[in-house]
């Protein structure tokens, strides 16, 4: 029965409406990646009212390539504006925009490109052989499992980013407390919303990203004049040295690509948590960490692989219980809805071959929009060297249109203008700000699942085997980041 | 990296986790137990972050200041982007960031009226392209909102 399933699915995808659906897909979601604030979700919301009547293949094979595409252009923006095209290209900037500022932009874009199509072909391949098996591990987690997890990233990211471990720490609690901001989720109480109605809902990702990473790189690319900082590159070698790189960083595509599929299924982390994740892993790894943040290919490869492997981590809850691995899935609910079948089980008995399918369209979608990554970079990377005063206004202008679009409402543009400028001081003071976003991320989900706990076992919940593991870890990488860096050596 | 700037964001914090911790204390249980526990260790952290902050300061010396170059620049850039968002807030993404973009472009960037021209243009139908095919709600602005015009 599996084996025919397999080869119906195989045979669906590969038929003339499927193939087009991907290219459709494919092009939409290359665009909606360039784009900063166009992000897969919208995607695919945007989409939905067209796949009505459409057969469930084609359907799923336009949705599916939306967001295999997404996590793959989206690379282009974090590389030449500081601005992640996607939420999930947020830890990309970290070494990308460095490299594209060092001359570096084409060998960082190929290896982002090929790792992110390792990177999405290991989580449909995670996907297709896992999907059976995984259940009883998603239900280990439980809500104490998942808030220590949860502390645990946000700890090692505070820990591992900048050279003052107390200064991470202190931006990721910021994060925490921010999160914070809206009604509370188990009363209802507005807390620290100052009487605004805006703040109900929480302070809104997208305009805080915008406003925190690309109002500082507006400022400095004002004073530096122009992106990169030399004149001129010659792409041929740029494009094999990021294929070198990539093959070269074999093992760390592969890890990053299992925690992206790990960070997709356990629902709630995410693409973009993953991404992070994995970078702090490449970083924790690293022999030479005082080349991260600086331009260093690896700190490019981690996330990337790690954000498109995501996407098939995603679906396994999706697929398999019908519970969303995170917002774009969410969304991908309501598309098997329109189209009449119920996510769930059923995915694994009546409509096996569909969910085969999804598989194989994920693997040629991240192929496709890989190849067209690659062939439309060295026209793209030629981006880094415009003059700063014509690129200033075209990045200011995706910052407000990104952050209005997705949160509408004039208090989006304070709120963007006030966090581009805390990012600056920041930025100027040495102080990282990535465990600032990844607080304010996970925050809210923390507090959930901190509240379950304590509800459920108290204090307790500490005592489980896995919280208590994961207590020992934190407790371990807390000790090791605060000795001196002297007796690290 | 400015002491000056780290005993500001020190400040900053220890407020920010004062002032979370003042609020929430009458809250209800349920609602303040994550806020005041997160604002505890965050105040905490923070002092003990700027009084360290100090002893280095004192014992390795003097700040290393910017120069009023730099100053001015930084504040420039920071002026050009307060212009395109109080543009913005103002007549709105149609007509506000176009004409932010004509203004920068001439003013700072300098280019010719006939670049000046596409670019705002470019700038005008993309804007355009995505409200009519997207549906996208973009903001019409203050001035077009609420000061009659007919």
């Amino acid at each position: 029965m599996i084996w025919d399933a397999l080869w119906q699915g195989l045979a669906v995808t590969f038929s003339l409406p499927a193939l087009g659906g991907m290219a459709i897909g494919v092009f939409i979601g290359t665009v909606f990646g360039a784009v900063p604030g166009l992000t897969s979700t919208l995607g695919i919301a945007l989409l939905l009212p067209f796949i009505w009547g459409l057969a469930p293949v084609t359907a799923f094979a336009i949705l599916l390539s939306v967001v295999a595409s997404v996590h793959t252009s989206n690379t282009f923006p974090a590389f030449f504006f500081n601005v992640p095209g996607s939420p999930s290209a947020a830890a990309t900037i970290l070494d990308g925009y460095p490299m594209a500022r060092n001359g570096e932009a084409a060998a960082g874009l190929t290896a982002a490109f090929l790792v992110s199509a390792v990177g999405g072909v290991v989580g449909a391949a995670v996907l297709l052989v896992l999907l059976p098996v995984l259940q009883p591990l998603v239900l280990m987690f439980a809500s104490p499992e998942r808030f220590m997890l949860v502390l645990l990233g946000i700890m090692m990211i505070s820990l591992l980013s900048g050279d003052e471990p107390i200064k991470g720490l202190l931006a990721g609690l910021w994060g925490l407390l921010l999160g914070t901001v809206g009604q509370d989720p188990q009363l209802g109480i507005p807390r620290y919303t100052f009487g605004e109605e805006y703040f109900l809902e929480g302070i809104l990702l997208v305009p805080v990203v915008m406003g925190f990473f690309a109002l500082p790189e507006v400022v400095s690319l004002a004073l530096r004049g122009r992106i990169a900082e030399q004149p001129s590159v010659d792409m041929g070698p740029g494009f094999f040295a990021g294929v070198v790189a990539s093959f070269r960083h074999w093992a760390l595509v592969l890890r990053s690509s299992i925690i992206g599929v790990i960070g997709g299924a356990i629902p709630g982390i995410g693409g973009t948590a993953a991404a992070f994740y994995a970078y702090g892993f490449a970083l924790r790894g690293a022999k030479d960490k005082e080349r991260f943040g600086k331009g260093d290919i690896r700190g490019v490869i981690a996330p990337e692989s790690a954000n498109n492997a995501s996407a098939g981590g995603e679906l396994i809850p999706t697929l398999a219980f019908g519970v969303p691995g995170g917002a774009t899935t969410a969304i991908l609910l309501s598309a098997f809805l329109i189209l009449g079948i119920t996510p769930g089980p059923s995915m694994l008995h009546e409509h096996l071959w569909l969910s085969f399918s999804m598989v194989f369209v994920l693997v040629l979608s991240n192929l496709l929009a890989t190849a067209v990554c690659i062939a439309i970079t060295p026209w793209a990377a030629r981006v880094a060297w415009v003059r700063g005063t014509l690129l200033i206004p075209a990045i200011i202008l995706f910052v407000l249109f990104g952050a209005y679009t997705r949160a509408p409402h004039p208090w989006t543009l304070l709120v963007t203008f006030l966090f581009g400028a805390l990012g600056y001081l920041m930025m100027r003071g040495g102080w990282p700000r990535v465990p600032l976003m990844l607080g304010l991320i996970l925050g809210p989900l923390a507090e959930n699942f901190f509240f379950i706990s304590m509800t459920s076992y108290g204090v307790r919940f500490l005592l489980r085997p896995i919280p208590l593991t994961l207590l020992l870890v934190m407790a371990v990488v807390f000790y090791v980041s605060l000795r001196p860096r002297g007796s690290q050596r | 990296m400015s002491p000056n700037m780290d005993r500001f964001l020190y400040g900053l914090m220890m407020i920010s986790f004062a002032g979370a911790l003042w609020m929430g204390w009458d809250w209800p249980t349920d609602a303040r137990i994550f806020p005041v526990l997160v604002g505890s260790a965050g105040l905490i952290l923070a002092i003990c972050g700027s009084f360290l902050q100090f002893a280095k300061n004192t014992s390795k010396g003097l700040d290393r200041a910017s120069t009023d170059s730099t100053i001015k620049n930084e504040l420039r850039a920071f002026g050009w982007i307060g212009f395109f968002f109080l543009a913005v807030a103002l007549f709105g993404f149609q007509w506000g960031l176009p004409a932010a973009v004509f203004v920068y472009l001439t003013l700072e960037a300098r280019l010719k009226f006939l670049s000046d021209f596409i670019f705002t243009s470019a700038c005008w139908i993309f804007l355009y392209a995505m409200r009519v095919t997207l549906h996208l709600p973009l903001y019409d602005g203050y001035a077009f909102m609420h000061i009659p015009f007919q």
